[in-house]
């Protein structure tokens, strides 16, 4: 799964609208750039749609996946309210030709600022403090809670998935729900398990898992963000090992304490995060108001 | 830290002095045992002689799947309970239209009871395994409590009850699946009335480790997810699970009030009346009266100090002189237990239950070198504190790090 990226002037012929245009980011079949639309800064997607022999009932079946869960991420945000998840932006969903392929383009408004992975890895930037941690898991968490009143389980909560925007009134903002999980809708996936395997619920390597995911799931990921970017060290996953090994970690080893590795931050912080980590999905703290209360939210 | 009186057979004045002492800090009466009028007349009398203490009504409806049984003993549930209590069986109740009718009777009856401070579901006993048709059914009752309460407009606190035996506990992957499955319902009530059967008898007066591991790990997750926990026939157990997050526990003043089992419903199986006890806090047990006549100038560890010792007299063999007493000796030593440990925060808890049962094998250890012979040994320590253990490493909680 690549993208296969146009060069910027056949998007430019694409989009007439499109005055400014610079590659950001790439990821599977999508490609993520900022654009200047009628004069909007936006965050401009384009999602890469294979073509498939139509015998190849299994490529027919993948790329048509591909199509739902990118009208899927679209309708969530279309639903949601919250300032911590990222809103669309002014190019509504459309089918494009660029050079012979097929993609479908939208926008997301542009958000300033830097995601937490290369804040986390730039080796020069401070550890946060507990306030700002504290800030990014009231933001992960009035997200979490949006998600599930619609039966959503974003599913992938990372660094590189968050940014800081520098702006007090919305501090931090999730990005990206290429993976959601809807727990009121049809599967769209069967037999693999989209995931980011260094942020990876343990309840997902359950073969069952479609059956009992829940917000809950997002919880895990939510304090495993924040632990990483709070100790800038991973608690479970190393770089440049098999994902399998990961995995397998995110199954079986308890992460060390928050504490062991912030020795600065509150017991009852560290305390909350520890929980929030717990391999069992009933044996961390669900409940979205209380955690709220409990970190000043 | 609550304990509450586990209602049943010939409560006579006992709730009342449990109260008066403030030992107690509510009361759960069973139907089977007390005529309507008579639990109408006292509900009345407590709520206006104690304010704030909680008076909670188990339904027992667990029963109602033997009412049938030629022999069973139903007691009022039959005669005066008759607005809800019905024979079930298993296939009626797999329909959910069944179940929210049987919620809505129960929660009618305990509506038409205005002093109760409390609404308990009724539910059925999960007998074997949470990956069982029982569970199904179980859940069905749980996942609707609050819902149909909430449909009938009750405001005072709902709780889902949870009745499941020690057996279906040790299947630790279904329980942790069916524990996910109650810990995010969509409609959850406030709290969950937990019953952890037992075959009956002495010997289930102290589990298996892994069945108070288990049984601490539901008082963690439930009260961890905000809900309130209250432990019915937890007995001497009480304090760990209190400890693991519950709110209450309950005991009551006969062998059958101190345990969950639906053997008491069974017919009669004969047997003396017991010995009269004196719960030991040292020992984290009960010994019999003449087992404490023989030790208490011996191992005057084994006395608790407190104020009920007295009912326990040297001058008449140490033998107590109402029948009230013993369970009054219970209440307070359980209240003082949960008094040592209510001030501390979790890990802490768990290291000072640690250390008083490493002290309870030190005093057995004096007790050995006398020549009393107890009935019951100190089997009960390893028990609890290896359940203390694989509660916390289940729990990941730290207990080596000590601050």
């Amino acid at each position: 799964m690549t993208f296969q990226k146009p060069t910027e002037e056949l998007i430019k012929k694409a989009f007439p609208e499109i005055t400014e245009l610079s590659f950001i980011a790439s990821g599977g079949f999508k490609g993520v750039y900022k654009a200047k639309l009628n004069g909007n800064l936006q965050a401009l997607k384009l999602i890469n749609v294979p073509e498939v022999p139509l015998a190849d009932a299994e490529s027919v079946r993948m790329r048509d996946e591909l199509i739902r869960r990118v009208e899927r991420e679209i309708e969530i945000l279309k639903k949601c309210k919250s300032e911590c998840i990222v809103k669309l932006g002014v190019l509504s969903p459309c089918g494009k030709d660029i050079e012979g392929k097929k993609f479908i383009a939208y926008s997301e408004e542009f958000l300033e600022g830097k995601n937490l992975w290369d804040l986390l890895r730039d080796a020069t930037s401070p550890k946060p403090s507990e306030e700002e941690l504290k800030t990014l898991l009231r933001a992960l968490l009035e997200a979490i809670k949006e998600f599930w009143q619609y039966g959503i389980i974003h599913r992938d909560i990372k660094p590189c998935n968050i940014i800081k925007t520098g702006n007090a009134a919305r501090p931090f903002v999730l990005l990206d729900l290429g993976i959601a999980f809807s727990r009121v809708d049809t599967p769209l996936t069967q037999g693999w398990t989209p995931a980011t395997y260094r942020y990876f619920a343990p309840e997902m390597a359950n073969p069952s898992f479609r059956d009992s995911l829940d917000y809950r799931a997002d919880l895990y990921t939510s304090a495993l963000t924040v632990y990483e970017y709070a100790a800038k060290v991973h608690p479970l996953a190393k770089d440049f090992e098999d994902p399998i090994v990961t995995v397998s970690r995110a199954v079986r080893v308890p992460p060390a304490s928050l504490k062991s590795v912030r020795q600065d931050l509150s017991d009852d912080f560290c305390d909350l995060i520890d929980k929030l980590l717990n391999k069992i999905p009933a044996l961390r703290p669900g409940n979205i108001a209380m955690l709220m209360k409990r970190i000043g939210g | 830290m609550k304990i509450f009186a586990q209602q049943g057979f010939a409560e006579s004045d006992k709730v009342k002095l449990g109260f008066d002492k403030n030992f107690i800090d509510g009361v759960i009466y069973s139907p089977r045992h007390t005529k309507i009028d008579v639990l109408k007349e006292r509900l009345g009398a407590y709520s206006a002689g104690y304010p704030g203490k909680e008076l909670l009504f188990d339904p027992q409806f667990y029963a109602s799947l033997h009412a049938d049984e030629a022999d069973w003993r139903m007691g009022y549930l039959d005669e005066d309970y008759e607005a809800y209590f019905k024979c079930h069986n298993k296939s009626t109740l797999e329909r959910e239209s069944k179940v929210r009718e049987c919620l809505a009777n129960v929660i009618k009856f305990q509506q038409g009871q205005t002093k109760l401070t409390g609404i308990i579901g009724p539910n059925i006993l999960i007998s074997r395994s949470f990956d069982s048709r029982e569970a199904v059914i179980s859940k069905n009752f749980i996942r609707n409590t609050a819902e149909v309460a909430a449909d009938l407009k009750e405001k005072r606190p709902v709780y889902a009850t949870l009745a499941v035996s020690y057996q279906a506990l040790a299947d630790r992957t279904a329980f942790d699946e069916f524990l996910n499955e109650i810990t995010a319902l969509e409609t959850p009530p406030d709290g969950f009335y937990l019953l952890i059967s037992t075959n009956g008898g002495d010997a289930g007066e102290f589990f298996s480790s892994v069945t108070i591991a288990n049984w601490m790990v539901l008082n963690y997750s439930l009260s961890l997810n905000g809900f309130k926990v209250i432990n019915g026939y937890s007995d001497i157990l009480s304090p760990l699970l209190l400890s693991a997050g519950g709110t209450a526990g309950a005991t009551g003043w006969f062998a059958n009030l101190r345990n969950f089992s639906l053997a008491s419903f069974e017919p009669p199986k004969g047997g003396r009346r017991p010995l009269p006890r004196y719960l030991s806090n040292a020992l984290l047990n009960r010994i019999t009266a003449p087992e404490l006549d023989q030790l208490r100038n011996t191992v005057p560890q084994i006395l608790n100090g407190l104020s009920t010792d007295a009912h326990y007299p040297i001058a008449d063999g140490s033998i107590p002189g109402e029948t009230s007493h013993e369970v009054l000796q219970t209440w307070e030593s359980l209240k003082n237990l949960n008094g040592k440990l209510s001030a501390l925060g979790m890990p802490d808890r768990l290291r000072a239950l640690l250390k008083m049962i490493d002290n309870a094998a030190t005093v057995y250890a004096k007790i050995s070198k006398t020549v009393t012979q107890l009935q019951y040994g100190s089997e009960h320590l390893a028990e609890m504190a290896e359940g203390i253990y694989l509660f916390a490493r289940r729990s990941t909680i730290n207990l080596e790090d000590v601050k």
